[in-house]
């Protein structure tokens, strides 16, 4: 059963006096427990296409559904407490409050989930251990390395145990071998059960993924397993 | 969680926070000033008017108290009228003259002096000593100090001078019977009070005041016993506290309107200073605002944590601002008494709760508005564009 | 002659001319008079029945700052005609002495006061100077709230220029780290800091002009009067445009130093 159901959407951007074609009439399923790929050029609506599905960008025609729900017929706030409680966001570059430390970047969503202090002091220690960051708590994210810092955007999507994952080129601004560290971890979490869709130029990311989604200009133009 | 991690960027960027809070206490000690002179000097004169009760004044027709040297005949009837209209406690005859210390042939500075009924005065309080009897004076603190005078001494005065002889006429001696505290002395003002009869006698005004103080009865209106009093003596002129005080806010429109002006001026460079600090805080904090809502949470909370941002500092500025603004009142109360002729005992600058309350609580209004638009803009712009233009 | 003395006699029971008197403008306005009017004058210190005078003309006082509060009317007469009207005959609160040529006032203020027992006699420029003491004391007044205001302006200023190059510390990060030296970057935050001061004094000027004239159309209005309360001087704007200047150059000199004295890989963390 599908988790993610998109049809007909498009996105075009206004841009001097004309449009950007950004998604030109995507359709697309994700089931439940999926590790989904979307490739292709730079440019081809991949980030849109992922915007749209998590409910950040609503698309100028065609719907969204998520978890059951159309996403666009939902009010803002609606919308935001479906990304709170059912959605993590991974960012391409982390995008940490500086002044927060790790522990406490992890603990905002669950914060504002109203999880108690307590329940969320333990929890995100929790998940930073398991990603590997147990020994970081109290750093702040000038202090940790670019890996650290998505291991910890990592932790903070998972903050309140979301069905999907969303990452946008989560290993692009890491080495190789961090990027990989960073695959294997959403291995580990598609293998418990959590969908994931995950944008990337990565070849190594498309490679673990159980379907690889291609797009060029705007639109699905192929989908398959993983090479 | 929000908020606190918005507060803390203010702790962490210090420098500018600190600048930013230096500002904003310099603007709030400016409106706290300025609302303390906007009321000060009419409140303060409106509180020495009535400082031992009596807070009417009936004066010589169309003129206010020592306006000019106009003075009200029959003088004992008028007081006699004054007193039967209902309401009125007690009617206190105030004559003023100028007496000369006289020292041989030679004449010191002129003094004020003011001849008043010992059993009804308004003008002092008594420090040592006793009320006058007949040929008794009460000398004020500053004229004893210049006289070196103490209770019990003697002093020649003459109420006249003899241009053509070339000296002092009418000269007398009195005794010093007490050192008052004079209410409306200037700050080192020579003055003597003496039993009305005596200055009518020795400057030939016989039954005549310059004006009166009246003190109403308990529980008795001020405006309607002055109406009642104007009706039964149409021929003086009756002034209660709120009238002498609405005379008084017309001769200082000038520092009114200066204040008004100023606390304005005041409040504008707060809600800049407030409005850039936080404008400036929100840009930075873009990615951070866009990531924010991004994984859920929601902009009510957001705009919320920004207003925060700006409420923090306007609020930490307004208590420093509190003490700055009372030390330069301060420094300010003292140039402004330095006025030729104003009271020692009045202030400009003077501290009534409610309007300091009212006027620190607008610079904080001020403060978490000046956040409300940037935070309004930041929050409500397109998530999508916000973390794409933040990841570029 | 029988004819000369009726005439006489009966010219002598013709009641005399009502004596002459000038009113200001704003009494007359205010009272509806005329030249040729008749009012009746008393002295409120006087007891005596009013007396008539005729309006002899209206007259523009001299606008006197030390009149402003009170802002009574004023009247003219002749001297003789206001001593009649007072309850002390011959006598006057002052005279106005003119000198001879070469004459010293100090000099002819001691030898007046030592010839008219119990009176003061003053060189004008003290009493110019005794006299203006309120003003002095407004002077004084302004001067200080200038300070505060100047102060404000300044810590503004500075917050402003911090702020500002706190926002592009990258950039300036970047700049050093590809080699363009800390003087450079030093003297291009002075220099826009500058240019900030100089636009900015350029528009407080226009503005303090535009408000000038709008405070003294305001109290013209309230005061009727013609005197000005503000005035804009080539001295004041030279003396706010270089206050300026200095203020803005100081503020972008300490905002530089804050980033010249961070090493650049320091500079792009937040």
């Amino acid at each position: 059963m599908s988790i993610i159901t998109a049809r007909g959407v498009t996105k075009e951007y206004p841009y001097e006096g004309d449009s950007v074609h950004a998604l030109r009439g995507v359709d697309l399923d994700v089931a439940a427990g999926e590790l989904v790929a979307v490739v292709g050029p730079s440019g081809c609506g991949k980030s849109s296409l992922l915007n749209v599905l998590a409910g950040i960008d609503p698309p100028t025609t065609g719907t969204v559904s998520l978890l059951g729900r159309p996403v666009y017929a939902l009010g803002e706030r609606a919308r935001s407490d479906l990304r709170l409680r059912e959605v993590g966001f991974i960012f391409q570059r982390f995008h940490l409050l500086a002044v927060l430390t790790a522990a406490e970047n992890v603990e905002l969503p669950m914060a504002e989930a109203g999880v108690p202090k307590a329940e969320r002091r333990r929890r995100a220690r929790e998940l930073l251990e398991y990603v590997g960051l147990g020994h970081r708590l109290g750093h702040r994210p000038p202090h940790l390395s670019g890996g650290e810092q998505q291991r910890v955007a990592i932790a903070r999507a998972l903050a309140n145990a979301p069905r999907v994952l969303f990452a946008d080129e989560p290993t692009g601004e890491l080495d190789r071998r961090t990027g990989e560290e960073i695959i294997t971890l959403f291995r580990r979490l598609n293998d418990a059960g959590t969908t994931l869709v995950v944008v990337t130029h990565d070849p190594g990311v498309a490679a673990h993924a159980g379907r690889v989604v291609e797009m060029a200009d705007g639109r699905v133009v192929g989908q398959g397993g993983a090479g | 969680m929000i908020v606190r991690a918005f507060l803390q960027t203010l702790v962490r960027r210090r420098g500018r926070t600190a600048l930013a809070l230096a500002g904003i206490a310099v603007s709030a000690a400016l409106l706290l000033d300025m609302t303390m002179l906007a009321s000060g000097l009419t409140g303060s004169f409106g509180e020495m008017l009535g400082v031992v009760g009596y807070r009417l004044r009936v004066t010589p027709k169309g003129i206010l108290p020592f306006d000019s040297e106009a003075g009200i005949q029959r003088g004992d009837e008028i007081r006699r009228r004054i007193e039967a209209v209902p309401g009125v406690r007690a009617a206190a005859p105030i004559l003023g003259a100028q007496f000369y210390p006289a020292r041989g042939d030679s004449v010191g500075e002129p003094v004020f002096t003011v001849g008043i009924d010992p059993r009804a005065q308004a003008l002092y309080r008594l420090l040592e000593g006793e009320e006058p009897g007949p040929g008794e004076v009460v000398a004020s603190q500053a004229l004893a100090e210049a006289e070196g005078l103490r209770v019990g001494d003697r002093v020649a005065l003459a109420a006249d001078l003899d241009v053509s002889l070339g000296r002092a006429r009418g000269t007398r001696a009195y005794r010093v019977s007490g050192i008052g505290d004079f209410w409306y002395d200037y700050a080192g003002q020579r003055s003597l009070a003496m039993r009305i009869e005596e200055v009518r006698a020795a400057t030939r005004r016989p039954d005549e005041v310059s004006l009166f103080a009246v003190a109403a009865a308990e529980g008795v209106d001020d405006d309607a016993l002055a109406r009642r009093i104007s009706a039964a003596v149409p021929e003086v002129s009756t002034w209660s506290t709120r009238e002498l005080m609405v005379e008084m806010d017309r001769r200082l429109l000038y520092f009114r309107q200066l204040a008004t002006i100023l606390g304005s001026v005041a409040m504008v460079v707060t809600a800049l200073l407030v409005s850039t600090i936080v404008t400036i805080g929100v840009r930075e904090r873009f990615g951070e605002i866009a990531t924010l809502r991004a994984i859920g949470v929601r902009r009510g909370r957001l705009l919320g944590a920004i207003v925060a941002e700006g409420l923090a500092l306007a609020l930490a500025g307004c208590l420093l601002g509190l003490p700055l603004g009372l030390w330069v009142a301060g420094r300010l109360d003292a140039i402004l008494l330095s006025f030729p002729s104003i009271p020692a005992k009045m202030t400009f600058f003077a501290w009534e709760a409610e309007r300091v309350a009212l006027a620190l609580a607008l610079v904080v209004a001020v403060g978490a508005l000046a956040g409300l638009l940037p935070g309004v803009r930041a929050t409500g712009f397109p998530l999508a564009r916000a973390l794409r233009e933040e990841a570029e | 002659m029988f004819l000369t003395l009726a005439l006489a006699a009966a010219l002598a029971q013709q009641p005399a001319p009502a004596p002459e008197i000038l009113v200001e403008r704003r009494l007359a306005a205010a009272a509806a008079l005329r030249p040729g009017d008749t009012v009746r004058v008393r002295a409120i210190a006087s007891q005596a029945a009013p007396r008539p005078f005729v309006v002899a003309g209206v007259f523009e006082r001299a606008a006197d700052p030390s009149r402003i509060a009170r802002n009574e009317y004023e009247v003219r007469l002749h001297l003789p005609d206001l001593e009649a009207l007072l309850p002390t005959a011959d006598r006057v609160d002052r005279f106005a002495v003119a000198l001879a040529p070469g004459a010293r006032p100090d000099r002819a203020a001691r030898w007046i006061e030592g010839v008219v027992f119990g009176t003061r006699a003053y060189d004008s420029d003290a009493l110019a100077g005794r006299s203006s003491a309120t003003f002095a004391v407004v002077s004084r007044f302004h001067d200080a709230i200038g300070v505060v205001t100047i102060l404000a302006s300044a810590i503004f200023l500075l917050c402003v220029m911090v702020i500002r190059v706190d926002e592009r510390r990258r950039d300036m990060a970047v700049l050093r780290l590809i080699g363009i030296g800390r003087g450079t970057v030093f003297r291009a935050i002075v220099l826009e800091a500058v240019a900030i001061a100089v636009v900015g004094s350029a528009a407080g000027a226009a503005l303090g002009i535009v408000s000038t004239r709008l405070v003294n159309a305001h109290y013209a209005r309230v005061y009727d009067t013609t005197l000005r309360f503000a005035l804009v001087t080539p001295r004041i704007v030279l003396l706010a445009a270089l206050l300026g200047l200095a203020l803005g150059a100081a503020a972008g000199a300490l905002a530089a130093w804050r980033v010249v004295s961070v090493p650049p890989q320091k500079l792009g963390e937040r």
